[in-house]
């Protein structure tokens, strides 16, 4: 999938009907297109001074970043510049080994989901430090997802309780 | 919850509340601030109220309670090894678990105040309950 198309085409692979913003239904493993692409392009409105979603003004001659994927047949005069910065909704990837690990949010991300999976072992999370108890305790197969609003959480301590252990950790943008 | 201090010549806002050139503030939240000095680390946040590892000899049973004062939580209790059954608030009805299942629940209110893990065979449980 290429992300400078000016439509999306995603294939649903649900099992049931899955519902996009509350009213389009999409039946399990069909397609859908759709205009919207929550990347972040830059544009150049090189016509006259336009508004878009009814009250954002963008002046003739100047650039306008938005998540929103923007139809320049229904702008005219807008040109899309750069296909970046784009919308990513993962921070941070990866998996961390046993027997310790130290997993620092990145600076600037307030608000995200920190999501785990116990692929082996037994970790412990201690979270902001060592001291901080009582830590998480997990278990192969572990599967946990903690949804931060602030930044109450600035690092994870890992600690497996054996020699053998890998911890999966993605961390998601809210 | 760190604690900070205005280390600049400026007042600062900070989480809504406005601080004068020295004067601290201790919050839930990690900020990195220009001019915002991290004067302490304490007290922690942890979103978890309670965790443990817990070896149990068949026939022995232990309560896991939900400390006074939690309102709303998420407990998760995992079978490691061997063969349990949870009694839920002290009910007659338990609930068998074997090795590598779990139960879990996400209470709003505290409807439940204590589980009673009684091993079967001998076993190894790990429990975390947490703020939600």
């Amino acid at each position: 999938m290429k992300l400078c198309r000016d439509t999306l085409r995603i294939r649903i692979l649900t099992i049931s009907i899955v519902s996009i913003n509350g009213s389009i239904k999409i039946p399990s493993d069909s397609e859908y297109e759709t205009l919207i692409w929550i990347d972040m392009p830059k544009y150049l409105n090189k016509g006259k001074s336009i508004t878009i979603n009814g009250s954002i003004k963008i002046p003739s001659d100047s650039e306008y970043e938005t998540l929103v994927w923007l139809d320049e047949d229904r702008y005219p005069g807008l040109r899309r510049t750069s296909d970046f910065p784009c919308f990513n909704p993962v921070a941070m990837s990866g998996f961390f080994d046993a027997p310790k690990a130290v997993i620092k949010i990145p600076k600037g991300l307030d608000r995200f989901a920190l999501h785990l999976y116990v692929e082996s072992g037994s970790p412990v999370i201690y979270f902001n430090t060592v001291e901080n108890r009582p830590p998480l305790r997990l278990y192969a197969g572990a599967k946990w997802n903690i949804r931060v609003y602030e930044r109450v959480i600035d690092v994870l301590f890992v600690d497996f309780e054996s020699q053998i252990g890998r911890l999966w950790v993605i961390l998601e943008r809210v | 919850m760190p604690t900070y201090r205005n280390s600049s010549d400026e007042r600062l806002v900070v989480s809504g509340q406005t601080l004068e050139p020295g004067q601290t503030i201790a919050t839930n939240v990690y900020y990195y601030i220009d001019g915002l000095a991290e004067i302490s680390d304490e007290p922690f946040y942890d979103p978890v109220i309670a965790s443990e590892r817990l070896t149990i000899t068949a026939s022995h049973d232990v309560d896991i309670e939900i400390p006074s004062g939690v309102e709303s939580f998420s407990i998760d209790i995992f079978v490691k090894s061997g063969d349990v059954d949870l009694a839920i608030n002290g009910s007659s009805n338990r609930l068998m678990l074997t090795a590598g299942m779990r139960y879990s629940e996400k209470c709003l209110s505290r409807i439940i105040d204590v589980i009673n893990v009684s091993a079967v065979s001998d076993a190894e449980v790990i429990y975390n309950i947490l703020r939600i």
